[in-house]
Parts: structure tokens; sequence; C-alpha cells
């Protein structure tokens, strides 16, 4: 067998692209063109048998779980953070330290209210 | 009308224009649903895995590079092929899968049937599919898909190009010797 054949008929073997050589010589060869015909055949019979058909409305149900995920993402973030915050108050220290701001921003309040509103008016 | 390059589509997803995925969900979902139906057979398993290839796709999209070199195509395919396997080895059907889809018993070769109807003729490739072994199936498939290179093939299926060189010559090679005594030489087509 000619080089030239033994070449292309390995690429056409594989599904290999030809070269621009390799296709002249794959359409002038009559060896090289009938094997390139049964590999292209062989190929158009696997896909054609491979074709599962694609349920209407496959895009817009991707779409929908996607949106549906992005929307449960968001939701799961909200619940960690009132979570978070559940755990937090449950802890005597942040509910001491809660208790302690409350307090001071009530008597920093107070002390605003008779700095600024009472003693002014006398 | 010119096609709208991948990239782009990727891009404008990325910058939070969902139509731009549904533009690749739609250009993607007939080869995805091709590559799971050549590994497995259930419709309702290709179609969910499908699904979760693309969503899985959408929230790893930041993690696509094109300048690393693979496609965008060849990432998708990654992600199905890899899920695909993922699934069938956690539900350890494999081998029931394959009796059950391809059929476990042996393609008849009773000699080329002119009157082969397409369908009956897809049943009878499916089944040949089926009978190779799995390394070399994925790889036959991907090279009857249109567009898809040697080097492609070896990024998706994680192996050298010599490797896959080899697996589509020894898949093609066993499944001519499958269809051709049930076929013909032309496998119910003129040359
Ligand atoms: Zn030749």
């Amino acid at each position: 067998m000619a080089k030239i054949c033994e070449e292309t008929q390995s690429l056409i073997a594989v599904g290999a692209e030809l070269s621009s050589q390799g296709a002249e010589h794959a359409k002038s060869c009559g060896k090289c063109s009938l094997l390139l015909s049964e590999y292209q055949s062989l190929a158009l019979l696997v896909s054609d048998s491979m074709d599962f058909e694609v349920p209407s409305g496959f895009a817009d149900a991707v779409m929908n779980k996607i949106e549906m995920e992005e929307k449960s993402l968001q939701n799961d973030w909200l619940q960690k953070c009132v979570s978070t915050f559940e755990r937090l108050m449950a802890i005597p220290q942040t509910q001491y330290l809660a208790l302690g701001l409350g307090g001071a921003v009530s008597l920093l309040n107070l002390a605003k209210f008779v700095f600024f509103v009472l003693i002014p008016v006398q | 009308m010119t096609r709208v390059d991948d990239n782009f589509l990727v891009q404008q997803t990325l910058n939070g224009n969902k139509n731009a995925f549904r533009f690749l969900v739609l250009r993607y979902q007939k080869p995805i649903f091709k590559i799971l139906g050549a590994l497995i057979y259930d419709k309702q398993m290709v179609e969910e895995i499908a699904q979760e290839a693309f969503l899985r796709a959408y929230k790893s999209l930041s993690s696509f590079d094109p300048n690393l070199g693979a496609s965008f195509s060849t990432w998708l395919f990654t992600i199905a092929r890899n899920l695909a396997f993922n699934e069938l080895d956690k539900r350890k059907i494999r081998k029931a899968n394959d009796e059950k889809i391809f059929g476990s018993e042996e393609l008849s070769t009773d000699g080329p049937d002119k009157d082969l109807e397409s369908t009956q003729t897809n049943t009878v490739v499916r089944k040949a599919v089926g009978q190779l072994p799995k390394e070399f199936r994925m790889a036959v498939v991907l090279s009857c898909l249109e567009g898809h290179s040697i080097s492609e093939i070896a990024q998706i299926e994680g192996c050298s190009e010599g490797t896959v060189k080899s697996r589509i010559f020894r898949g093609k090679q066993m499944l001519r010797g499958f269809l051709i005594p049930i076929l013909g030489d032309g496998y119910g087509k003129n040359l």
C-alpha cells in the first residue's frame, strides 16, 4: 500500500481531520474514498441512533431549576443569619452584653434629654 | 445569521444576563442528550443528569477560563460525562443498566436486511455501541458527533490523544464487526 494511502486511512479510521493533501488524495484514490465514505456513514449512523429526543421545554426547565436554586440559596443565607443570631443570643454573656448595651443607650438618651432639653428650658 | 460566540454568551451570563445562558442550553441540549444517551439509556436519568450538568455549569461558570484552551462545549461535556459516571457508580447500576438497555443477548447476524426500519436500525446500532467496552464507547460516540477533534475528546476523557485514537480505532473496528454482518457493507445506505 502506498504511504499516502496508509497515512490517509489511519487518519480516517480515527476520525481525525485530513490535511488538504490527504483530502485531495481521498477524493481521487478508490480505496481511500471508499473507506472515507464507509466511516462517514458509520459516524452518521451512530450519531443518528444516539438521537435522544430533547423533551420540549427542557431549556425552560433548566432555567427554572437555576432560579429555584438561587432562591433557595438566598433563603439559606437568610436562614443562616437568623439561626446564627439565635445561637448567639442563647449565650448568657451575649445576653448580658446586649442588656448592657441597651442600658447604656437608654442612659445616653436620658442624659441627652436632661442636658439638651430640660436644662436649656430652665 | 451569524452564530453568537459561546465565550460572549458566557461573559453575558457572568454579567447577570440569564437569557444568555438559556441560549447556551438551547445550543448544547441536543449534543448533551446524545452523549449521555450513549452512556446511559434511561431517558429519565438522561434528562436529570442533563439538567444537573447545565446547573453545575451555571454555578461554576466563573471557573471556566477560555484562555486555558478548552472550549465551552468541551468544558460542559466533561461535566456531563463526569456526572454520568458518578451517578452510574453511585447507583451501581452500570451492569444492570447495560443489560436492561442494550440487551444482554447477542446481536442477530442473520445477514443484511434491507427492510429494516430506521428505528430498528437505531436499536441495532445502540445495542452495538452498548456492547463496546465503556472506555471505547464515549470516545467513539464523541468522534461521531460533529465537530469533536481528537484533542477535545482527550480533554473530555481526561487521557492522552494517543489513547483516544486507539480507543476510537478499536471501537470503530468492533462496531464495524457488529454492524456489517447485520446491516451490510453500506450499513443499509448506499455508499
Ligand atoms: Zn489511497
